[in-house]
């Protein structure tokens, strides 16, 4: 890992979204989808975007395949900066970053065959011939597990699962060095998303891709990515490696989160550190930290400043005034 | 354990279609005691929510149904009750919340009109008591700021509190069970976490036995006391919720546990690859021989593509519907 070529550099994002009074008004209020958010992504990194509703993760997804253009903030894809860049220019690019859906259904057009659907990337930027096409979509099948009878059927013949599996080859098909991947697994059954993780575990080894995933199910980011972000009404509370998710929480709401996710032992029974009150708007976002209206060690600092993100360990940085030699670092854990 | 609440024999549910009859739920069997949590844990097209449904004859529609089977609540057999003492039941003594609020509240009736008919409905309250009452149940179940949010529509609410809603809508009559059908699903982890814990309360408050339906092994080990596991419309096992994590004796129970991505493991090699069930649920149009699980089992042998598996006693009160544990008593 080179820290010094992320693949992916992101640098204070912020996306607005006007709330107009009616067509022909003026905005008169913003959705602060998005208020500075900075990561990287080394290559061959497998990185995770965690967050409940509203935290941005989704929005931030699209931006940086330029699916909506960000308000202001860069982004750089291999050194690039990609936020400038015509439609033209950008098409080229976006060879090299390809995107995995939610749900297996809406992704794929009901009307084209797999063949096609898997091989649209390569035929959108070369002519090739009908065999070589063909012969590049049996491959590409292979690799996820279905087979060459399978190229002239359509979506609706298979489960979805497999139309999952569908999705992902067609993300591979020009071997693109970054993959993001939104919710990847959560509209599948359980006995079904074992298979989908392990094989895009198999391709990340055969293919050698750097990876988003974007999830709000922590079990699948802790599985799937060696680095996660937490993500709290449009900014990143905490980055750290994910083994964040067993121990050494040093956020608030990363610890609240992680302890709400109900542990498959009956054994441990636990207690969710439940959070009051529910999300705040983004309309109406909180002053200071935007967490403290719901934090149970919220002390005057953070009613009136917002916490940015600081380096607490290697790997590992915090938004948070607790962490700032308060010595508290014994409440939290 | 206390007395049986609610016994079910023998189930079996058909969709007539028109492509055919497509089987739901096959001979499905088990009970709830009072004051105990049961955890009904299974896959799209296991058959879970269309048993649920069942209890409370809400699958009787123009394609669902009942083929045999009978289910006792308090002794009395609900498939042979008629239509208005089954509404009486209803929201009543057994009561339903759902995965989807949004899709279950009435849009246009603001919400405490719509907590307070049940007691209008069912026993007879006027008005005021009834909206009274609908009003400490919005209190019982957390939601801030009760006099506003009475008179505000379900689409004004978030899904954590509509969910909030359904509840005190299916708790404000004290119904002895609660049918819970994957209540949340659709929420965030912290909201979950909130509204299990609120379920729980409730639980021991007001002594009520309660039926989650869920897809989330989480959910089952920290809330049941006893677990069904259900495949393809039948029942696979029933065991005590630390039996079937300490001892599955399904091997697909077993494939499950083994599948799913755990927290608390930390980040090495070692936790790169599950444990997959191979293949996926077979179709239920065409009539399967031997056991619906036989294809995509580890373990399968020879008994297990040509006899169905009944479902059999492997110990104590634990039982699987499967070949492997043929010795010992069995149980139909």
């Amino acid at each position: 890992m080179n820290p010094m070529n992320p693949i992916l550099d992101v640098q204070d994002i912020v996306k607005y979204f006007p709330v107009a009074d009616g067509i022909w008004s003026r905005p008169k209020s913003w959705i602060k989808a998005l208020d500075g958010v900075s990561f990287q992504i080394h290559k061959g990194e497998s990185f995770g975007l965690v967050g409940e509703s509203g935290c941005g993760k989704t929005t931030l997804g699209r931006i940086i395949l330029r699916l909506l253009e960000p308000s202001s903030g860069s982004i750089r894809l291999n050194g690039i900066e990609i936020t400038r860049l015509n439609r033209r220019e950008m098409r080229v690019l976006r060879r090299d970053v390809q995107m995995i859906f939610q749900d297996p259904q809406s992704s794929l057009d009901p009307r084209m065959t797999v063949a096609s659907i898997v091989t649209e990337p390569l035929r959108s930027f070369q002519k090739v011939g009908r065999q070589e096409l063909r012969s590049w979509a049996v491959n590409l099948l292979e690799k996820v597990g279905l087979k060459a009878a399978d190229l002239d059927k359509y979506p609706h013949a298979f489960s979805g699962g497999e139309r999952q599996r569908i999705g992902i080859a067609r993300a591979l098909c020009l071997n693109p060095g970054l993959i993001v991947a939104d919710e990847p697994v959560s509209a599948l059954d359980m006995s079904i998303q074992a298979q989908v993780l392990n094989l895009l575990a198999d391709l990340k080894t055969s293919f050698d891709f750097s990876s988003l995933i974007i999830s709000h199910d922590l079990s699948v980011v802790n599985h799937m990515c060696e680095r996660v972000a937490v993500m709290y009404l449009g900014v990143i509370v905490e980055m750290a490696p994910s083994s964040i998710f067993s121990h050494n929480q040093r956020h608030p709401y990363t610890a609240a989160l992680v302890s709400a996710v109900p542990i498959p032992d009956p054994h441990q029974k636990q207690l969710p550190l439940t959070l009051m009150g529910e999300i705040p708007s983004p309309v109406d976002p909180p002053s200071g930290c935007l967490f403290h209206t719901r934090c149970p060690y919220c002390f005057e600092r953070c009613r009136v400043d917002r916490p940015t993100l600081v380096e607490i360990a290697a790997g590992h940085t915090v938004a948070c005034w607790l962490n700032e030699g308060r010595g508290l670092d014994t409440i939290i854990s | 354990m206390s007395s049986t609440l609610l016994e079910i024999q023998d189930l079996t549910v058909s969709f007539h279609t028109p492509q055919g009859v497509q089987g739901a739920v096959d001979k499905v069997s088990f009970s709830l005691g009072e004051g105990e949590t049961l955890g009904l844990v299974g896959e799209s097209g296991c058959g879970k929510s269309v048993t649920a449904l069942s209890i409370l004859g809400l699958v009787d529609t123009s394609a669902g149904v009942v083929e045999s089977g009978r289910i006792l609540f308090r002794g009395q057999d609900l498939l042979g009750i008629s239509p208005e003492a089954l509404r009486r039941l209803r929201g009543n003594e057994i009561s339903m919340v759902f995965q989807e609020p949004m899709t279950s509240l009435n849009p246009i009736l603001p919400v405490g009109r719509q907590i307070a008919e049940p007691l209008m409905v069912h026993q007879g309250l006027s008005k005021t008591e009834a909206f009274a009452s609908a009003a400490a149940w919005l209190e019982r179940v957390k939601i801030p700021m009760v006099g506003k949010r009475m008179k505000e529509y379900p689409h004004q609410l978030s899904g954590g509190m509509r969910q909030r809603v359904m509840i005190a809508m299916a708790m404000i009559c004290r119904p002895g069970l609660l049918i819970a059908d994957e209540p949340t699903t659709a929420l965030d982890v912290s909201t979950q976490a909130q509204i299990l814990t609120l379920i729980e309360k409730l639980k021991a408050d007001f002594k009520m036995s309660v039926m989650f339906i869920t897809h989330d092994l989480g959910i089952v080990a920290q809330t049941a006391n006893r677990v069904v596991v259900m495949y393809a419309g039948q029942i696979v096992e029933a065991a005590s919720v630390t039996d079937i994590f300490d001892r599955p004796a399904h091997p697909y129970t077993k494939g499950l546990l083994k599948s799913i991505p755990r927290m608390g493991i930390p980040a090495s090699g070692s936790k790169k690859r599950l444990q997959e069930i191979r293949g996926s649920l077979p179709s239920l149009d065409k009539p399967i021989y031997g056991c619906r699980f036989a294809d995509r089992c580890p373990e399968v042998f020879e008994p297990c593509r040509v006899k169905r598996p009944h479902l059999m006693l492997v110990q104590g009160r634990q039982q699987s519907r499967c070949w492997l544990y043929a010795n010992g008593s069995d149980k139909h």
